[in-house]
């Protein structure tokens, strides 16, 4: 956490300074499904911040966990008090490298990511498959990828296990822009 | 005995009934209430009632730049009325965002709009005071209120 946010704050002086082949997004929509017969439950956070850089390939996201939004109060309540404890670890973030990304494409190119989430203060090596592409001036990167919920240390009472999957879906959508000084 | 006054047993049955109607009710509070809870959006408040915190975009986001923890613990989770400058709208993701000026370059105020809303931010223009009402939930480059509805100047 600590990382992601030395990061970030990094981006941001290298963005006053060299700001050629940065991009940013400030409203990038990270969603996650969890299905089981008992329920379903999506929640999506439409305030995700990253930055990417071109030049290094690397690009570094973070996120508020207050900011999913639930379809019912009680399910909102319940994930940010019981599960992942938002007072505790209020931001998850992910800091990884793009594998043979070129951002001068303009047609739309598939590339790993490389990196490390963090969720509810435990960090762990993620790799992702994601699509970039561009819409104008804009860089679009979407993609989606699977979490165990046990990786990260989420105590789940026996009484709910049934409601909530062992292995959450999460979908990204981030449009960049480039930075302008 | 003189007919009409009770009995033992006359009170003994009417101390039942008292406490079944009175169990019956508990009941019936208890399920309307854990329906109500079930049922209840998130980040909702009532626009008519007035709120605690009240202040500027700009003092808000400040706060956070100067002491984010210590800003957490003030206003995350909590309904503010907020007025500041407008400094863009954005249609994402099929929701409408206001930006408000937060006194710094790289730092604003961004508030995810009530789908209600989407009216009225038609007559809204780059530069306008604003004076809305949202939940705050924290800080990453800005400072984030959800679920805003505007608010008349006056109020």
């Amino acid at each position: 956490m600590i990382r992601i946010g030395l990061v970030l704050v990094l981006g941001l002086s290298f963005l006053t300074t060299r700001a050629q082949n940065r991009y940013i997004a400030r409203q990038g929509q990270v969603s996650f499904y969890s299905y089981t017969s008992v329920e379903n439950i999506e929640a999506t956070n439409n305030q995700a911040f990253s930055i990417l850089d071109a030049d290094e390939a690397t690009l570094a996201i973070s996120m508020l966990m207050k900011a999913f939004v639930f379809e019912k109060a009680l399910m909102e309540e319940h994930f940010n008090e019981s599960y992942i404890e938002s007072d505790i670890y209020p931001k998850s973030s992910f800091e990884g490298e793009i594998q043979d990304f070129d951002a001068s494409l303009s047609t739309e190119q598939t590339r790993r990511i490389q990196g490390k989430i963090t969720i509810h203060g435990v960090t762990k090596e993620l790799e992702i498959k994601a699509k970039f592409a561009r819409e104008e001036d804009l860089l679009i990167l979407t993609g989606d990828f699977q979490l165990r919920v046990a990786d990260f240390e989420v105590k789940i009472p026996p009484i709910v296990a049934g409601n909530i999957a062992e292995t959450i879906q999460v979908k990204f959508r981030l449009q960049y822009q480039m930075y302008e000084q | 005995m003189k007919k009409g006054t009770p009995t033992y047993r006359n009170r003994s049955s009417l101390l039942k009934i008292f406490f079944m109607v009175a169990g019956l009710a508990l009941v019936v509070w208890g399920v309307l209430w854990g329906y109500s809870r079930w049922n209840e959006k998130p980040n909702t408040f009532d626009v008519e009632e007035e709120v605690e915190l009240s202040m500027s975009s700009e003092d808000l986001v400040q706060a956070f730049v100067e002491n984010e923890p210590e800003a957490t613990t003030l206003f995350a989770e909590k309904t503010i009325d907020v007025q500041g400058q407008l400094k863009e709208i954005s249609f994402l993701n099929n929701r409408y965002t206001i930006i408000l000026y937060g006194g710094s370059k790289f730092n604003g105020l961004m508030c995810d709009m009530n789908p209600l809303e989407a009216d009225k931010l038609a007559q809204l223009q780059e530069g306008d005071q604003i004076h809305l009402r949202g939940v705050c939930k924290g800080f990453l480059m800005d400072a984030i209120l959800l679920n805003c509805v505007l608010l008349k100047p006056t109020e």
